[in-house]
């Protein structure tokens, strides 16, 4: 698939029926939006990275939405590096502030 | 927390008023205890928590006692015009409960606009853009970071116990960071959006114990509470933060009825906006509602900045100046007349009516008998036109409308008394003078 035809979405959480997602894009401020659930089929999981193809208008067609493995593992696993370099800094035990 | 209940002290002085007299350390206030005995009472201040009124999500501000500010989650959009107001400056701490957008959507404005010297999480990896950005933005910065296993934070008088998170159980809200803020008896229990396996496995832990106040966890959820849970917590007061008619019908009917049938108040940041509970190191609190300035370190906080924020409702007449107001409110002693049977004290109250066209506020004003024993009404108090709220002698809790004094004794002579009504400034308002009939 075209990424330039494409929107790439992530969920950040599933809230009984309803799905919240984030936007994956290069602004600033991403996008979030909420949708039902169903209408992600199995890509209806937290962290699940989306593609989403978009219609004659730009609209996304969210029915054809696929999951994009790949790039889900690639995030998790940059978020993954940066936590370890952070707990590099963690003192340890109780701390005062 | 049996036998801690919220009560307002009418010996004790308010935490602004007192800054405002510039007795920082050891201030003391004659009691109007009941029957008339005189009691010093030394003055500590207290721990704020204020939780924001960020709409669907968190974002919970809490002042120490020494004045230094932490912070958990800061909702989905930027905190800063809140932080501006409340008068925070700089953060010692900045926790992000768990990597939901409506957690940690203002982290990043609040860590390029203030300084923050540690950053605490879940260590648990998420793959949104607002995760990866905002961790991004972490590893940049001079913090020191902190992961949530358990441990003990200290900061300026008040300790926050980091709650140990349950095994990865493959989704962020039941790895939510559980922190329990404590300050000598008052203690409070923040647990982001746990849901029930997360709760359930504290309660395994051994770490839930009575709680002064409880954040209703995953916003008031019916997958937020067990009874169990609210069987260890016992908390005496409830805050849910939540968003006005957000979809996900926040919070549940049967949360509700779960937290009401514990605490004895409970409060919603969409009903009640940002809602802040100052804690007492002896485990009492007091309720202020909506925004003010805690100011540095509130040497001219005024009492009125009190009344202001406590009552923000449109076309309500605030508590303080209240120049204009007598006659506004009608006072009526109904004196128990069998004498003093404890059991009967309820027998005994005083009625005081808003004769206006005006919603009243009444918030920290005194109703006292001419022994100069006092009631001091709880911030944000207010009387709606031609309604009335009831003040009893005995033993209570209040729902906002009836009052109780918490006496063991009568307080009003039924040989003939007089009760007056004094604003936040010591002006009396209304009076009521009887004689035996």
């Amino acid at each position: 698939m075209n990424r330039s035809e494409a929107e790439v979405w992530c969920v950040d959480s599933i809230e009984g029926s309803i799905a919240i997602l984030v936007e994956v894009n290069d602004d600033a401020e991403p996008a979030v939006i909420e949708m039902a659930a169903d209408l992600l089929g199995d890509g209806a999981v937290e962290g699940a990275v989306l593609v989403v193809p978009l219609g004659d208008v730009g609209e996304p067609l969210w029915l054809q939405a696929e999951r994009d493995l790949e790039r889900e593992a690639h995030m998790r696993e940059e978020a993954g590096r940066i936590l370890e370099e952070l707990r590099a800094r963690d003192p340890g035990g109780d701390v005062s502030l | 927390m049996t036998g801690v209940s919220y009560r307002m002290i009418s010996a004790r002085l308010s935490w602004w008023s007192a800054l405002s007299t510039g007795c920082l350390v050891a201030l003391f206030a004659v009691a109007a205890a009941p029957a008339a005995r005189t009691t010093l009472v030394a003055q500590e201040r207290p721990v704020a928590v204020t939780f924001l009124d960020v709409g669907q999500g968190d974002g919970i501000v809490i002042r120490a006692p020494d004045g230094r500010f932490a912070m958990i989650d800061a909702g989905r959009g930027s905190p800063l015009r809140q932080l501006t107001r409340l008068g925070v400056r700089e953060l010692a701490l900045m926790i992000a409960t768990h990597a939901h957008v409506d957690h940690i959507g203002g982290v990043d404005d609040v860590l390029t606009a203030r300084p923050v010297d540690t950053y605490l999480d879940n260590g648990t990896p998420h793959t949104t853009k607002t995760y990866l950005d905002l961790m991004a933005h972490v590893e940049r910065l001079d913090v020191r970071y902190l992961e949530a296993v358990r441990r003990t934070l200290l900061l300026g008088g008040i300790s926050l116990e980091i709650l140990p998170l349950p095994p990865d159980m493959g989704e962020q809200n039941n790895r939510s960071v559980g922190v329990l803020l404590r300050y000598g008896d008052f203690t409070a229990l923040m647990t982001g959006d746990s849901e029930r396996e997360e709760l359930d496995f504290w309660l395994g832990e051994g770490v839930i114990d009575e709680v002064t106040l409880l954040k209703a966890p995953h916003h008031g959820a019916a997958n937020g509470f067990s009874y169990d849970f609210l069987e260890a917590a016992r908390p005496d007061v409830v805050v849910i933060s939540v968003g006005e008619g957000n979809p996900y019908a926040h919070p549940r009917p049967e949360a509700l009825a779960a937290y009401t049938s514990y605490a004895d108040r409970l409060f919603r940041t969409d009903r009640d906006g940002s809602v802040t509970i100052l804690g007492y190191a002896d485990g009492t609190y007091e309720v202020a509602l909506g925004e003010f300035a805690f100011d540095d370190p509130g040497l001219k906080a005024p009492v009125a900045r009190r009344d202001e924020s406590v009552i923000p409702a449109e076309g309500l007449v605030p508590g303080e100046g209240s120049g204009g107001l007598e006659g506004m409110l009608a006072l009526t002693v109904h004196p128990e007349l069998s004498g003093d049977d404890p059991g009967d004290l309820n027998s005994e109250f005083v009625v005081i009516q808003n004769t206006s066209t005006v919603r009243l506020g009444i918030g920290l004003w005194r109703l006292c008998d001419l022994s100069s024993r006092c009631f001091r009404f709880p911030p944000g108090t207010n009387v709606a036109p031609g309604r009335s709220v009831v003040v009893y002698s005995g033993y209570g809790s209040t729902d906002g409308v009836s009052f109780f004094m918490n006496n063991h004794r009568s307080v009003w002579n039924s040989n003939g008394d007089e009760a007056t009504l004094f604003d936040s400034n010591g002006h009396a308002i209304a009076r009521h003078v009887y004689e035996q009939e």
